[in-house]
């Protein structure tokens, strides 16, 4: 992998005493996807929110070791540096494209409007591009369609809007932030396809972030595990599936394996609350829910190595139950 | 478009037939003209003839009909006290009234807007606190206590402003101020709050991660949005203000449709009295109407029906 689009080591993000992020590292390279599975609070969103540059600085304390996007670093750019970045550079979908859609701009404006700002188009070009590029985006009848609102769309549509928003900046990496959840099932599947086909056709760096590792088996090269604002396991996808190190990842995929159950339960497979975020973990964050912890557990496991590219989080690797 | 016209003017006609009513009523409960009309020593025989002079010897009911009846053919009646023509009287008067309205309510507006948005910026900053305590105080001064003071300070003992009247373009600045010190309050705490809540929209977040300038996020994005329920309540204060400046109007002599109507009351001048209401209560149904037609221009969602 050459010069990675997107460079992170050891980020650490904190909102006053909450410690969200501790100590992420990730790379994506052109036409690459990332998978980034965790349950809420696992600081997924934080992390990928500090790629953009868009935490509230009076409210978050971002710092890394590098932070870098298309060899720009991030943590030191200016404000100008960064809205170049935003939509240009690094493209953006969020999970629920109702609220993440301005309600009282119509679907084309609200395109055109990323392509006024970073592709220097007049007024009248950025309409049509905003046209063809909800065409692309398989929006059907794209023309009326532009002079619509948010509210006019059905969920899979205002999704399929979102995205023709993140691509219209033409950037070279891609964040979706559970662009899926708040969709339904046969919907969801239309935009991972669409979502996959743009990614290959383009060659775009692309970061899923989801809790749903039973979909990443589909999108992601790699996946990687966070756990506790930490990552606990990392991956090339078919080998994680195969040969998962970690018990946590264990235990996500347990679930996993019965597709046919409904959500609710999946979510009380591995029993526990992960731990709290505004006061020092020590030892393993996952620990205390683990059935495999012993004596070694009180001091915190490093990322050790379990094969080419694939490492750990976990003491069981060296010393086997 | 045209079925919500219908249904809000059938809706206006009541609020309007509800508003007569009550104001003739309350108004014959105030006590018999007849005394404040003539002189003391007048005979009865002449006191009758007035009485069925003025229609006031057919019983209420009638009366009311006949005032209905009068009034849907844009015919007030006569002021008992002026000899004139009602609605050539508030006519006049409205004017004034407006006038003093809308210097107001464009200083409500104005106000209200900067200072709850730069709350809305600065919160939780000295800035913020000590907008919250003007709009605190705001709502808590009676504005006749405060057209008073200001009379005191900037007409009698400064001297810059006319005390009363509205002789002078300058004559409107005081009970402007006056007037409009509430609105602004509650417009810019609306305002604060609806614009703190915008802000942490997942749509703001959105425009920001398309790059978009920080001034196109707030005054584009945000702003428009913020402006909402702001719409709604700025027609209510427009409304208000109308009514408020019955007090005001009688503090700073302003010959606006608030002192025809306390006048009125003064001198049990039922006619002028009922005319005064219905216009001002129909102004402020006009007004809450546009209010809901501006609405369907800000917000697409918002469909008349």
């Amino acid at each position: 992998m050459s010069a990675p689009l997107l460079a992170m080591t050891n980020l650490q993000v904190r909102f006053g005493a909450l410690h969200a992020v501790r100590g992420v590292s990730l790379a994506v390279g052109a036409g690459e996807s990332l998978g980034i599975v965790g349950e809420s609070g696992s600081g997924k969103s934080a992390t990928m929110l500090s790629v953009m540059g868009l935490h509230d600085r009076r409210a978050a304390w971002v710092g890394a070791d590098q932070l870098s996007v298309g060899g720009m670093d991030v943590l030191s750019a200016g404000e100008d540096q960064l809205r170049a970045l935003r939509g240009g550079q690094v493209g953006m979908v969020f999970q629920d494209p109702l609220s993440a859609l301005n309600p009282l701009f119509t679907a084309g404006f609200q395109i055109a409007e990323v392509l006024r700002r970073h592709r220097d188009l007049d007024r009248r070009q950025a309409r049509e591009g905003a046209v063809a590029l909800l065409a692309q985006v398989g929006v059907p009848d794209p023309k009326r369609r532009a002079g619509q609102y948010p509210h006019q769309f059905s969920g899979g549509m205002r999704q399929r809007v979102m995205i023709a928003t993140a691509l219209a900046g033409e950037p070279k990496l891609l964040i979706a932030d559970e662009p899926t959840t708040a969709l339904d099932v046969t919907v969801q599947a239309e935009i991972v396809r669409l979502i996959q086909d743009i990614q290959e056709r383009s060659r775009l760096g692309l970061v899923w972030v989801t809790h749903d590792l039973a979909l990443l088996a589909r999108i992601a090269d790699r996946v990687m595990v966070l756990y506790a604002g930490q990552v606990v396991e990392q991956a090339p996808a078919a080998e994680l599936y195969a040969r998962p190190r970690h018990p946590y990842t264990v235990g996500l995929l347990s679930t996993v394996a019965r597709l046919d159950q409904p959500r609710g339960q999946r979510a009380r497979a591995i029993p526990g609350q992960p731990p709290r975020l505004d006061l020092p973990i020590v030892g393993c964050a996952f620990a205390p829910r683990c059935p495999l912890r012993f004596e070694r557990c009180l001091e915190a496991p490093p990322l050790i190595e379990t094969g080419p590219d694939a490492a750990a989080a976990c003491w069981r690797v060296e010393t086997p139950a | 478009m045209s079925t919500f016209l219908v249904r809000r003017l059938f809706s206006a006609c009541l609020v309007l037939l509800g508003v007569s009513l009550a104001t003739f009523m309350v108004a014959r409960s105030t006590g018999d003209p007849i005394t404040l009309l003539v002189p003391s020593n007048a005979t009865e025989a002449a006191r009758t003839e007035l009485r069925a002079h003025l229609g006031l010897d057919q019983p209420a009911p009638v009366q009311y009909a006949l005032f209905l009846l009068h009034a849907v053919q844009g015919d007030l009646g006569s002021s008992f006290v002026y000899k004139q023509r009602v609605l050539d009287l508030v006519v006049n008067r409205l004017g004034a009234t407006f006038e003093l309205a809308l210097a107001a309510f464009a200083i409500a507006l104005v106000l209200g807007i900067g200072l709850g948005m730069l709350a809305a910026l600065k919160r939780n900053t000295v800035v913020d606190f000590a907008i919250t305590a003007f709009t605190m105080m705001g709502l808590a001064i009676p504005p006749f206590w405060l057209g008073l003071i200001l009379i005191i300070v900037f007409a009698v003992r400064l001297q810059v402003l006319p005390v009363s009247g509205s002789d002078t373009a300058a004559a409107v600045i005081l009970p402007a101020i006056t007037l409009s010190l509430q609105s602004t309050a509650r417009l810019a705490r609306l305002l604060r709050s609806s614009m703190i809540e915008v802000l942490e929209a997942d749509y703001i977040r959105t425009a920001r991660a398309k790059g978009l300038m920080g001034r196109r996020v707030l005054w584009l994005h945000a702003f428009r949005n913020a402006l909402i329920p702001l719409v709604t309540m700025a027609g209510l204060e427009l409304g208000d203000l109308i009514s408020s400046a019955v007090v005001i109007e009688a503090i700073f002599a302003w010959p606006g449709l608030g002192r025809l109507a306390i006048t009125a009351v003064a001198q049990r001048d039922f006619p002028l009295l009922q005319g005064a209401v219905l216009v001002a209560a129909a102004c402020f149904v006009t007004i809450n109407l546009l209010v809901d037609w501006l609405y369907t221009r800000i917000d697409p969602r918002v469909v008349l029906r």
